[in-house]
């Protein structure tokens, strides 16, 4: 991102505000109080696994959902009220794309875009079309998910705007096609788009997002930005020592050492950030001849959050 | 769809089926019993309405007969008017033997309700076996223990048999009101053959075809062109015509005279064949493909820029497809309305009921009137399927595509509700063209026939979209419920166009829009009703705006 997208980003108002949603289908509820804030120009994770309710927060964001209670507020806009108008500075890709069976997916593109009230580039849509391989001359009918999915990223793609709504946008996508769809979006993210970008493919959040927000049940559990969220959880220490059962009752006494475990020569814990100064000193006195220290990834996070489903489906596979 | 799901290493070349090792029969039908009981579980109502439909039609015609035609003075005058006449000639083959009130039923319904058959076999092996396909069911299917043929197998013995049944039935309901034995078996005989014929086409279409719909199209317009071929036959006399096609075959059984078991045998050996090549044609191809492959589309599109375009790409079709089916079945009548002073003249019983259905006055008019009644029903239906329509786009997805672009709810719904006008309009229009046009042809007066069909068939226009708007509001409201549009289109018919029939009491014929409508060229044109009938609809449609404007759209 570019020092002067943040600067223009910094003078709007958030693209997305969302406080104390909430919204039921009868006896289900899929919003419970969930709070996201999406600050102009930046690209916002939203992670949850299947069911927790990111889709039905962003169909409330593009107006197609009624909330019962609580605010949402889109590009300053009230995403009921002011759909049209609203709708017409976004471009939304759905995770699971459907298509009318009788077109093709190059009238797909620009119908969608002409509907957007974008003007079709033909030499930006061609360039798009090139970059994710995709046949336009097909019917929609014979296109495979994957290719359904490039339809809509085309569409969402070949014109600007101020913020991209991405819906599990990958799930059909190959890992080549991922990359030229992360590049996209640094692309459009450089010329100041704001990006909600719902998933569970936690490679591509890490890789994209400047600010995550885990969702379960209905309600943001954890957000900030990644390095925040690193700070909540712990690092991994791997040292392996010379031979002999090394002494660590000096690690064991510090505050902030958890979880060691010493098997011959490799001594394995987990630390605190802030007590890896003290942590270091006292491994230097270890004489370690290999040393790790891996901070926490976005995957260890997010299990954190789902931790006792994590327990119950190993209780399941131990059974 | 492209997944091949083949494992043979030869599935890349596409004549793989002459490089294609050796299959063993008994793999190929492996799974057969448990996707015909899936099948049967999925069509538990709609199998059994199927026969219970073509049962009904037949049986409720046998007791018309019995009341109208109950002596055999009677029926000979029916031989002497109906029987020569050419429109019925071509639409129901010869009246020869009117020996009993069965056989004149027989005659009366027989070939029309064994092409109905022949056409629910077709619908059936299709919707088991390239739906199936089409959908991407079959490929999750075929990847479990369930061999290349047992799909084929299953819309095969479900579509067959269908037909079975309904002929066995057929013949039994036939003894049970006394007619002879051999006969019964005959006309049973009929539909169990015609039937299985269809099967046997519909299994062959599935294979050629890539989609569904193009695989029903095919079949069923074979079956209605040897229809159209054996009318043609029985005008002419040409009698080598009742030869080229199934619908002829069955014909030629003659039940209450030859009772020729012959031509079924035909029947047979068309189903054989056609599902020995269908079997060949499935193993010699990839899961998806067909002979006829789909064209490739355009890159882009210049006009698509509307929902209003959009929608007209989608609905036209079957605006088209209804105006043009009720339209060629108006000019039938056309050609028939000259001729139904002389043949309902000849039987007070007759005339007594056609007078029912619309009152006094010219028995051509009376026949008019009351057929306008029911293209005002296909008006309403046709809102029904494409209201419908609209909500499978919802369901599917492709409503929220549109809504998260810069399309207001208004402007989205606008856009159905026009080419739903447009159809409400076009079909009683285009239906009282084709009514005037076959009415001119026969008697010349082009002045007073297109002005009289025209103006019954555009007066039914404010009740239809009476009908049209109940399902709008269902729409816009309660979107799931959309469906009950087929009940309110039912209730209406029976109290509204059989009203009298049924000797409902008035209040009762008076819920139906229909009612209501004025009895054009009956009676003078009154504007009242038809304002009034205007009002409601547009009421309706505002109130369905209201719904839609403010409901969840797509939800969980």
């Amino acid at each position: 991102m570019t020092t002067t997208a943040r600067t223009t980003a910094a003078t709007r108002g958030p693209a997305v505000e969302i406080h104390d949603l909430r919204k039921s289908f009868g006896t289900t509820t899929a919003l419970d109080g969930l709070d996201l804030t999406v600050r102009a120009g930046e690209v916002a994770g939203f992670l949850g696994p299947n069911g927790a309710g990111k889709s039905t927060a962003i169909r409330v964001l593009l107006g197609l959902l009624r909330p019962d209670s609580g605010t949402a507020t889109l590009l300053g806009g009230d995403p009921f009220r002011d759909a049209v108008s609203l709708h017409r500075r976004l471009a939304y890709v759905p995770g699971d794309v459907t298509l009318w069976p009788q077109l093709s997916g190059g009238e797909t593109i620009d119908l969608l875009l002409r509907l957007r009230g974008a003007t079709v580039d033909e030499r930006r849509k061609a360039r798009m079309l090139e970059r994710f391989e995709l046949d336009p001359t097909k019917k929609t009918g014979t296109y495979s998910k994957g290719n359904r999915q490039k339809v809509a990223l085309v569409a969402a793609l070949s014109a600007d705007a101020e913020l991209l709504v991405l819906d599990e946008p990958t799930s059909g996508l190959d890992p080549i096609m991922e990359a030229v769809f992360q590049d996209c979006v640094r692309e459009a993210t450089s010329r100041g788009t704001s990006v909600l970008l719902s998933s569970h493919i936690l490679a591509e959040v890490e890789a994209l997002c400047d600010t995550v927000t885990i969702i379960r049940g209905g309600r943001a559990v954890q957000s900030g930005t990644l390095r925040e969220l690193r700070h909540l959880t712990r690092s991994k220490v791997v040292a392996t020592v010379g031979s002999g059962t090394p002494s660590t009752g000096a690690l064991e006494a510090l505050d902030g050492v958890h979880d060691l475990v010493v098997d011959g020569s490799h001594v394995t814990f987990h630390v605190d950030d802030d007590a890896l100064p003290q942590v270091t000193r006292a491994l230097a006195d270890l004489a370690p001849h290999g040393l790790t220290i891996e901070p926490p990834s976005l995957e260890e996070l997010f299990l954190r959050q789902y931790g006792d489903e994590l327990a119950l489906l190993d209780g399941e596979a131990l059974r | 769809m492209t997944a091949l799901t083949s494992a043979d290493p030869a599935a890349a070349s596409p004549r793989r089926a002459d490089a294609a090792p050796p299959l063993s029969l008994r793999g190929a039908f492996a799974g057969t019993a448990a996707l015909t009981r899936l099948a049967l579980r999925r069509d538990r109502v709609v199998l059994p309405v199927y026969v219970v439909v073509v049962l009904l039609m037949v049986a409720v015609t046998y007791s018309s007969v019995a009341t109208v035609y109950g002596t055999q003075a009677e029926r000979d005058e029916l031989t002497a008017s109906m029987g020569t006449n050419s429109a019925f000639l071509a639409l129901l083959g010869p009246l020869e033997h009117t020996g009993s009130v069965a056989s004149t039923a027989a005659w009366r319904v027989g070939l029309f309700m064994i092409l109905v058959l022949g056409v629910l076999a077709v619908l059936t092996v299709v919707r088991h076996t390239r739906k199936e396909e089409e959908t991407g069911r079959l490929e999750l299917v075929r990847a479990a223990r369930v061999g290349s043929l047992a799909p084929l197998a299953t819309g095969v013995l479900v579509a067959a048999g269908m037909s079975v049944v309904t002929g066995a039935l057929m013949a039994a309901m036939y003894v049970a009101q006394g007619a002879d034995g051999a006969s019964s078996v005959a006309f049973g005989l009929q539909f169990a053959a015609l039937g299985l014929a269809g099967t046997g086409i519909g299994a062959v279409c599935a294979q050629v075809a890539t989609s569904s719909r193009t695989a029903n199209t095919i079949g069923v317009l074979l079956l209605v062109a040897g229809y159209a071929l054996r009318g043609v036959a029985d005008i002419d006399s040409a009698d080598w015509l009742h030869w080229v096609s199934p619908v002829g075959w069955v014909q030629e059984i003659d039940p209450f005279g030859a009772n020729a078991w012959g031509p079924a045998l035909l029947c047979l050996a068309l189903f054989v064949v056609c599902v020995a090549v269908a079997a060949r044609l499935s193993l010699g191809r990839d899961l998806g493909a067909g002979l006829v492959q789909p064209r490739p589309g355009p890159a882009g599109s210049a006009s698509l820029t509307s929902p209003l375009a959009l929608a007209t790409r989608l609905q036209l079709p079957g605006v088209v497809s209804w105006t043009l089916g009720v339209g060629a079945y108006c000019l039938l009548v056309g050609f028939l309305l000259d001729s139904v002073d002389d043949i309902a003249g000849s039987s007070p019983q007759m005339q007594q009921i056609i007078a029912q259905l619309g009152g006094a006055g010219a028995l051509a008019q009376v026949f008019q009137v009351a057929i306008m009644g029911f293209v005002g029903i296909a008006a309403a239906a046709f809102a029904v399927t494409l209201v419908s329509r609209v909500h499978a786009e919802e369901t599917s997805g492709r409503t929220e595509l549109v809504l998260a672009t810069g399309t207001s709810r208004t402007r989205y719904l606008t856009a159905s509700v026009v080419l739903l006008v447009v159809g409400v309009v076009a079909v009683p229009l285009w239906a009282g063209l084709m009514m005037g046009l076959g009415h001119a042809l026969v008697s010349g007066g082009w002045g007073s026939a297109f002005g009289d069909a025209v103006g019954a068939g555009l007066v039914q226009v404010p009740a239809a979209m009476v009908v049209a708007g109940l399902v709008l509001v269902l729409y816009g409201w309660w979107p799931r419920l959309v469906a009950l549009g087929w009940g309110a289109v039912t209730v209406f018919l029976v109290v509204g166009q059989l009203g009298e029939l049924f000797g409902l009491p008035q209040w009762v014929r008076d819920l139906s829009p229909f009612t209501h409508v004025p009895q054009v060229p009956l009676d003078p044109f009154s504007l009242g009703p038809v304002l009034a009938l205007t009002g409601i609809a547009a009421a309706l449609v505002a109130v369905s705006y209201a719904g839609f404007r403010r409901r969840d759209v797509g939800g969980a």
